[in-house]
């Protein structure tokens, strides 16, 4: 299971697309991708791309 | 008074447009100071506005009926500040393409709705505006995102309204404030002039006391855009004329999965009012929706990018701006490797032909539009039975496998539970406004939970009724 990104990792992606966060914001996105990514690993399980319904 | 009524009154003489705006004038005055449910009140440009119908030659459908409009939708000369900050000062030059046809149709805009800030969000709690609060409960929240058009509908400050609806932004007022909503098909209304979320799932639409008020609104609102590529080349139907044959034979598919993971007491609510519409002719039948479970994580795969996406360049150069909730939200889309938008369109793509499939051997699905009772305001969890959950992950699982396709949902009062109002979501397949809209009316003709107001909604509020 992918691992929720460091705040200096979300900070330099961030950074990258011109957006400069604090700290609180990045940790606030911690918590979200914290439950995200799990899940949005287990959709790219149940409908992988070659999902025939695509 | 029903919009229905009220446009009847009009039609018939026995007021005019200006008493009808003076009369909304005089309660928001009276009562809004308690609700919060105006951003901005256009007491001058809407009387003016009256007087101008009383000198027009074409009278259409709504003439002189004054509505509000949630303050994402573009009014020209009006601000549209989204509940922000950043929009605070942005006054449009020109209507949205539902003011147009509003304004064709002889509505009056008395004025702009509160609303979670840039409509991401189902509080209604903006920090630079100020919560809505529930009529029915001043402490508590009256959902969101179109909050101030729930409360508004609720204490009779507007006959009809408009809201927008992402994920759930009609449907959780409308519940949590006892009135009766409908989010469109996604592309039957158009997006154009009003503030976008995410495109793949916005929608506009009504927010008003009866199914029949919804109807005739969204005749007024509905048709073809060409100005808007979400816009969808559907007839233009008269809604308002498609709602007197009962649902005898209507085939109602209940989401038992939903109805059993609600809150008790709403649970209970729902049941009762699935055995009404049992009584009124409807076979009911219980129904599995495979990918329930995943249908919020489908839509936030492709929201949250959708979303940040349409807010860059303030993200670059406005981010303090933004308060705390709706900037993470924001945040997150920038974090979302672009193969996650890519698988949320697959699961959108099943799961819209599951549903499909499903609505082969149903007319209509029911289930809770919300699983709790709106909370206090500064509450971010609701308890259900007996275990505590974030109030905004509750409420996913009942709103957004229906936008994920695109799906008419009407939300009609159907019950209290300790004083709070309970809505039942009736949902129809893609373009089934008029099975929709027919059911509620139906619901509404056996049953009074729409008709009853809070206490502070009482008629001489802002003094008398419109004679």
């Amino acid at each position: 299971m992918a691992a929720t990104p460091s705040p200096a990792e979300l900070r330099e992606i961030a950074e990258k697309q011109g957006v400069f966060p604090t700290d609180e914001d990045l940790e606030a996105v911690r918590a979200f991708l914290a439950i995200l990514l799990p899940a949005f690993e287990e959709l790219e399980r149940l409908v992988p791309p070659t999902a025939p319904h695509e | 008074m029903s919009l229905a009524r009220l446009a009847g009154a009009l039609g018939a003489g026995d007021l005019s447009p200006r008493e009808a705006v003076e009369h909304y004038l005089r309660r928001i005055e009276a009562i809004d100071g308690e609700l919060n449910a105006y951003i901005t009140v256009r007491a001058d440009e809407a009387l003016a506005e009256a007087d101008a119908l009383e000198r027009a030659h074409v009278r259409g459908p709504l003439w002189g009926v004054p509505v509000a409009l949630k303050d994402v939708i573009d009014v020209a000369g009006t601000p549209t500040t989204a509940g922000s900050r950043i929009l605070a000062d942005y006054v449009p030059k020109q209507d949205a393409h539902v003011v147009v046809r509003l304004r064709q149709a002889g509505a009056i805009v008395v004025g702009k709705l509160n609303l979670h800030e840039f409509a991401y969000g189902a509080l209604t709690t903006s920090p630079h505006f100020g919560p809505a609060h529930n009529p029915w409960a001043p402490e508590r929240i009256c959902g969101g995102s179109s909050g101030g058009n729930g409360a508004a509908i609720a204490a009779d400050l507007v006959a009809g309204s408009v809201g927008t609806d992402t994920a759930g932004s009609i449907r959780i007022p409308s519940s949590h404030c006892g009135v009766t909503g409908l989010r469109p098909s996604t592309g039957l209304v158009s997006n154009r002039g009003v503030v976008a979320v995410s495109p793949s799932f916005d929608a506009v639409g009504p927010i008003a006391r009866t199914a029949m008020d919804c109807a005739l609104l969204l005749a007024a609102l509905a048709g073809h855009d060409p100005g808007d590529p979400t816009s969808v080349d559907a007839p233009v139907l008269p809604y308002g004329e498609l709602l007197g044959e009962g649902i005898r034979g209507l085939r109602v598919g209940m989401v038992t999965s939903l109805v059993d993971a609600a809150d008790p007491q709403v649970a209970g609510s729902i049941e009762t009012a699935l055995g009404e519409l049992r009584s009124l002719g409807a076979e009911l039948v219980p129904v599995t929706v495979p990918l329930l479970e995943h249908a919020g994580t489908i839509q936030q795969a492709m929201q949250f990018q959708e979303a940040a996406d349409a807010h860059m360049e303030w993200l670059r150069t406005r981010l303090s701006d933004y308060g705390a909730d709706v900037r993470a939200r924001l945040l997150v889309g920038l974090f979302l490797p672009p193969h996650v938008y890519e698988s949320g369109r697959r699961g959108r793509a099943r799961a819209c032909e599951e549903l499909r499939v499903i609505f082969e051997r149903v007319d209509l699905l029911a289930a809770p539009t919300m699983p709790v009772l709106p909370p206090r305001i500064g509450t971010e969890t609701v308890e259900i039975g007996g275990r505590e959950t974030l109030y905004r992950l509750a409420l996913i699982p009942y709103n957004s496998p229906w936008s994920l396709a695109g799906l008419p949902v009407a939300s009609v009062p159907c019950g209290f539970v300790e004083g709070l109002p309970v809505g039942l979501a009736l949902v129809g397949p893609r373009l089934g406004e008029p099975t929709v809209l027919r059911a509620a009316h139906a619901f509404q003709q056996a049953t009074d939970w729409h008709e009853r107001r809070p206490a502070l909604a009482t008629p001489d509020a802002g003094r008398a009724a419109p004679p």
